[in-house]
């Protein structure tokens, strides 16, 4: 569905001189430097996947959506989707596709949800009986029936996401792009957003191509990803590997009375007491679960125990920390 | 192109539908359109009150060649003004929706928005018109005829001025604003008196640099019968050439955008 190539984008930045006299230099002549956007990437993305890219503000995310729109032409290697190149696809390309920017809307800004549904509808030029299903769908799953008659200008950003993304299905698009889709939303908004996505990528076989710095998009989402940094990719696989490979720490809470000397079974681990409950950081190539359960109850009269799942967020702040290649 | 320029009308309902519920502000700018013209109207009065008649050019006839230019402010406004919205876009990044859609950008700009104050505009042009060609003893069916060719092409013309003006945010973008559409408005304004008043230099600026002159003195010249018949087709000829390289320049520009990526 999408294949990419050795794609490259170099942008050219003008750098400006700071301060007044800077200012003034500007006027008559400006710098300019080379900056690589996207800086050979090659990906490949399979008839109705999802595919989430994950990457620090930057890192080409955007950049490469739009190169895949066909809003930028690349700097050099090749993008296909659907097999052809999306610089000459042109209109019928463009109606296959769907695209949300998540920090722009698509809406008409000053007229009601609706009335920007009914131009998409002229604009995309739908029949009525297709235009009437999605619409209908949308309006269901989104739950959008109490905003279709405000204007977007005065909606919430979660009820504007919302309408965006609802509107970006009713001509019913082969392949979506969102980028950061969720960017900025409360909780419940961000579960309505999501679940909708995965419904329509599982039930109407739609493409897509995510990008977002939330990991929770992506797991509820997305099957693969692509990790970007600075232009490069870093990682390209599944998710589940991706928090294994930078998951080096887990964490297992224990309530109950300690009954023994856990520091002296598990030297490596560190400690922390909050009350009744007992907080366990071991490292993972060091002790093995069976290890550290063994210890715990030994220590402890165990009430309750858990072991916690790898934490997403920490993953990605390793992943763009370390800077390290996978 | 039936079916365009009914998408064309559904969108322009959509926004006129949302201008209307600003109700006092609808009613403000649509004064403000009315005062402002007429007042501009009253140069002319206090110069003929003194002067009996200029290069050969009577009052009404100053207020002919305005009426003229009211309309096609007024037209242009009303159905294009998405073209002064257009370096905001591409400042604020929308620009990207409307490439990413697949109908042609540049209806996509031109049917963006719409001027009220043009309403009024337009309103105030298309009553002083028939009243002083009446005035003028000019109206018959052929000048009306006329008329509205010369109506449909500096509408044209003064589209493809503002796009062509506006079409410089693809290259020099100063925050969503550029300076230079505004200098060819305020110029082109001179064109409202007879080009006889003007040194040589200044009526080709006028007439081929930034036509203006086509819009409103050179229909009132022809309709007083002062020109030859190579004049009478001038109008249409410079509309549809400068439509044409607009338009280039238009899709050049956003060439030149898809490989700067702002």
């Amino acid at each position: 569905m999408i294949r990419a190539d050795d794609l490259r984008k170099v942008y050219r930045v003008n750098v400006k001189k700071t301060g007044l006299k800077g200012a003034f230099e500007n006027l008559f002549r400006s710098e300019w430097i080379e900056k690589n956007a996207v800086d050979g990437i090659s990906f490949h993305m399979k008839e109705g996947g999802a595919l989430a890219c994950i990457g620090e503000n930057g890192a080409g995310k955007s950049t490469l959506i739009k190169m895949m729109i066909g809003i930028l032409t690349p700097t050099a290697g090749d993008v296909r989707v659907f097999g052809q190149n999306p610089r000459e696809g042109g209109r019928k390309y463009l109606r296959e596709i769907g695209v949300v920017f998540g920090q722009k809307s698509n809406l008409w800004t000053d007229i009601p949800v609706i009335e920007s549904y009914q131009a998409v509808k002229t604009l995309y030029r739908l029949d009525e009986r297709q235009f009437r299903q999605n619409f209908d769908k949308i309006t269901q799953l989104l739950s959008l029936e109490q905003i279709l008659p405000v204007p977007a200008r005065k909606l919430s950003l979660g009820q504007r996401m919302r309408a965006d993304i609802g509107m970006v299905f009713l001509h019913g698009p082969r392949l979506l792009f969102l980028d950061e889709p969720t960017i900025g939303l409360d909780i419940n908004v961000k579960h309505t957003i999501r679940t909708f996505l995965r419904k329509m990528n599982q039930e109407e076989g739609t493409g897509i191509f995510l990008t977002s710095h939330d990991l929770d998009d992506i797991d509820e989402i997305c099957d693969d990803t692509i990790v970007l940094s600075k232009g490069k990719l870093i990682y390209d696989g599944t998710l589940e590997n991706l928090k294994h490979r930078f998951v080096r720490d887990r964490m297992i809470q224990v309530v109950g009375e300690k009954s023994g000397d856990i520091h002296a079974l598990l030297p490596g681990a560190s400690v922390t007491k909050e009350g009744r409950i007992t907080k366990i950081v071991y490292p993972i190539g060091e002790y093995t679960s069976a290890q550290v359960l063994e210890a715990v109850s030994r220590c402890f009269n165990i009430e309750d125990i858990t072991i916690q799942e790898p934490d997403i967020d920490d993953v990605v702040s390793r992943i763009f920390g370390g800077e390290e290649r996978v | 192109m039936l079916a365009i320029i009914k998408i064309f009308l559904k969108m322009k309902e959509q926004y006129i539908k949302t201008e209307m519920e600003y109700t006092a502000n609808f009613w403000m700018m649509l004064l403000s359109g009315v005062v402002t013209r007429i007042v501009s109207m009253a140069a002319p009065f206090v110069i003929y009150s003194n002067i009996p008649d200029i290069a050969g050019w009577k009052r009404d006839e100053i207020y002919l060649i305005m009426s003229f230019l009211f309309i096609a402010e007024g037209l242009c406004s009303v159905l294009f003004q998405g073209i002064w919205e257009m370096p905001g876009m591409v400042f604020h990044g929308r620009f990207d929706c409307i490439l990413s859609r697949p109908v042609s950008p540049l209806f996509q700009v031109l049917s963006y928005g719409m001027g009220l104050q043009g309403i009024s505009v337009f309103l105030t042009g298309a009553v002083c018109l028939p009243l002083f060609l009446g005035r003028l003893e000019l109206l018959s069916v052929r000048s009306a005829f006329m008329s509205l060719f010369y109506i449909v092409c500096g509408t044209v013309l003064c589209m493809s001025i503002y796009l062509l003006g506006n079409s410089v945010v693809f290259w020099f973008d100063a925050g969503g604003k550029t300076a230079l559409p505004f200098t060819m408005s305020s110029i082109g304004q001179y064109a409202r008196y007879p080009l006889a008043l003007y040194p040589k230099a200044v009526r080709i600026l006028l007439l081929f640099l930034i036509p203006y002159g086509f819009i409103c003195v050179v229909p009132v010249e022809i309709l007083r019968g002062s020109v030859s018949f190579l004049w009478c087709v001038l109008p249409a000829v410079v509309s549809l050439g400068f439509f044409l390289l607009a338009r280039a320049v238009f899709y050049r520009g956003i060439r030149h955008y898809e490989s700067m990526g702002m």
